[in-house]
Parts: structure tokens; sequence; C-alpha cells
């Protein structure tokens, strides 16, 4: 996508309920056609203390998008979730976060600036797990 | 080095499995048994407890060919790959898995299974036994009128956590003391 504003100027912007989130599924992380309830990794979170999952706002990325971000694209498929699902059913934060990254490692070529990056906060939890594995759309499947 | 306690199934002179709690050696059955796999073995039992510190979780008669663990004891086999899993094995700085926890899982679901035959339950019904975020392991019960998950933390000081739900709207989440037998789980899959 082309973007005309630069990186160092990204704002945080508000995300409405209507607006979906992209996350990358890693193909270890499927089950029967959906993604396990691992897949849902809150990093950091503690049954006290929130973690963060990340993902990909549709206003600025796409599951194609989403899925070349990852070490090896070919590994991973890509699913979605309803913002308004995420703060309102299970009262989850929602909040905007791009990725600036202005210093370029050349070792890691898949780190690069990400507009759409926004982190969802939650605790370690099985029920929230569950019922994101139950509500959330597959986006692009696993290749072959 | 002491090794942490493990269940046992044995046979029993009197025809009988019986599902044995800790540390390998001798162990008892119940009064006036001799196991066949320890024979030899001195004949004291009080309390559920032999001598050697075993606890008897129970008993089940040898009259049928298969297991009810059978398809439990299979879906923990199955799962032993992901203990070969390197650190970032998705490529998004995951943790591999600790035989430890597979140990505590396999534990968990084994001990709630031998309290449950105790409970005229027949065939155990086996979970998904899935890779957890961060080193833990995802037990799934996905029946068709209800989901049931426990998850087992690598971190062995934290309890495992757990949460279902049925169609009808029932739910029942918690954490699950892993010295328990924590039967009611699976009657709860059955109810």
């Amino acid at each position: 996508m082309v973007d005309a504003v630069a990186p160092a100027d990204w704002p945080v912007e508000e995300i409405p309920g209507t607006a979906r989130l992209f996350v990358r599924v890693h193909q270890d992380n499927w089950r029967d056609g959906r993604p396990k309830e691992g897949a849902f990794r809150f990093r950091g979170a503690t049954p006290t203390a929130d973690g963060s999952l990340s993902s990909n706002w549709d206003k600025y990325s796409d599951p194609e998008d989403t899925r070349v971000r990852s070490k090896e694209p070919h590994r991973n498929g890509v699913i979605s979730l309803n913002v308004g699902f995420l703060t309102d059913e299970l009262r989850l934060r929602v909040q905007h976060s791009p990725d600036h990254c202005l210093t370029r490692d050349p070792t890691t070529p898949w780190v690069r600036p990400n507009r759409a990056h926004t982190d969802v906060w939650s605790l370690e939890s099985p029920e929230i797990r569950v019922l994101l594995r139950r509500e959330c759309r597959v986006e692009r499947a696993l290749d072959g | 080095m002491s090794r942490e306690p493990r269940i046992h199934q044995v046979s029993t002179a009197s025809g009988q499995w019986a599902f044995l709690l800790g540390k390998d050696g001798p162990a008892l059955s119940s009064p006036g048994d001799t196991l066949s796999g320890w024979p030899g073995a001195t004949m004291t039992f009080s309390d559920s407890f032999s001598t050697y510190g075993h606890q008897l979780l129970g008993t089940q008669p040898m009259t049928t060919t298969r297991s009810p663990l059978d398809d439990v004891e299979a879906a923990f086999e199955r799962a032993r790959d992901i203990l070969t899993w390197p650190d970032d094995w998705d490529g998004e700085g995951s943790p591999g898995y600790a035989e430890a926890t597979w140990d505590r899982a396999r534990d968990l679901v084994v001990r709630a299974a031998h309290a449950a035959i105790g409970h005229q339950v027949r065939m155990v019904i086996a979970p998904h036994v899935d890779n957890g975020p961060d080193g833990s392991i995802d037990l799934v019960w996905e029946l068709p009128d209800r989901t049931l998950l426990v998850n087992v933390p690598a971190d062995p000081t934290r309890w495992p956590g757990y949460y279902g739900d049925t169609k009808a709207g029932a739910v029942v989440k918690g954490t699950l003391d892993p010295a328990a037998p924590n039967d009611w789980l699976l009657l709860w899959l059955t109810q």
C-alpha cells in the first residue's frame, strides 16, 4: 500500500468498532481449518497482567500484507477479528500502535514500518482464547 | 535426584488394573494383592497409601482388551512431537515446549480419568493436546454441544486455568488444583 505520510509522522488513531484486525497464524497453530486456541498469544500476559496480541488494522493493511510480514509467509495463514466484538463483547482494549521502525536492520528484512499495527490487550485467559477461535474469520487459509 | 510423582498402571494378582500415584519403586494396590510388576513387595496398605508413599487412585477390572484410557494415551503420544520444536518455532518468538509441562498435562487428565472411572465412566473422551501460548499446553475437548479448554502453564507454580461452555449457555471457568482428582471435568463433558 502506498502511504503519502512519512512513517515518522504516523499518528495514533481511534479505531472504529466496525473495523477488522488481521492476525497471522502459523501453520502449526491450525486445527480443522480454524486457528487453535493457542494461536491467540498475548505476549507477556499472565492471569493478572495484560499482554498484547499483534494485529493489523484493515484501514492500512490486508490479509496478504499481513501474511508477507512474517519470516516465512508460506507457513502462515491469516484470520481477522471484529473490533466491536473485542471491545464490546470481550471488554478487551484495542490500541492503534503504528510501528515507525525508523532503524532498518538488513538482517531482519521482514521488519519494516507498519502503519496498520495494532495491539489487542488481554489477560491470559482460556475463555478469551476459546471465544476468539469461535468468532474469528479465516481470511487466508494455509497454502496447499 | 528425586523424581516427580507419576501415575503408574500395574496389574494385580486379583485380576485388576491398579492406578498408583507415586515415585518409581515398589508399590501396592490394595490389601492382599501382589503386584505382578513388583513381585515380593510387602503387603502393607492403609488409608489408600502404600508404605512406599504410593497413593491408590483407583482400580479397574482387566476384563476388556481395550483400556478406557487408550484414546487419551494415544492423544498424548501424538502430541509428543511438540517437545522437539525449537524456540521460535513459529517465527514469532514463541518458546519451545518442556517435557515437564507435557507430563503435568498428561497426569492431570489421567488422574481425572481414573477418578471418573470410579464414577462408572466407561470410556474417557480424549482431548486435543495442543501447543498453547508461551510454552503452555492446551487440552481441548470439542463436543457437539460443549467445549472445554484447560491450559497447563509452562510455569509449574501456576495452576492450570480452564473455561468451558455449552450451547445451552452454561459456563464453567476457573483454575484447577493439580493435586486434586478434578474428575468433575470429565463428568461435566458427559452430562
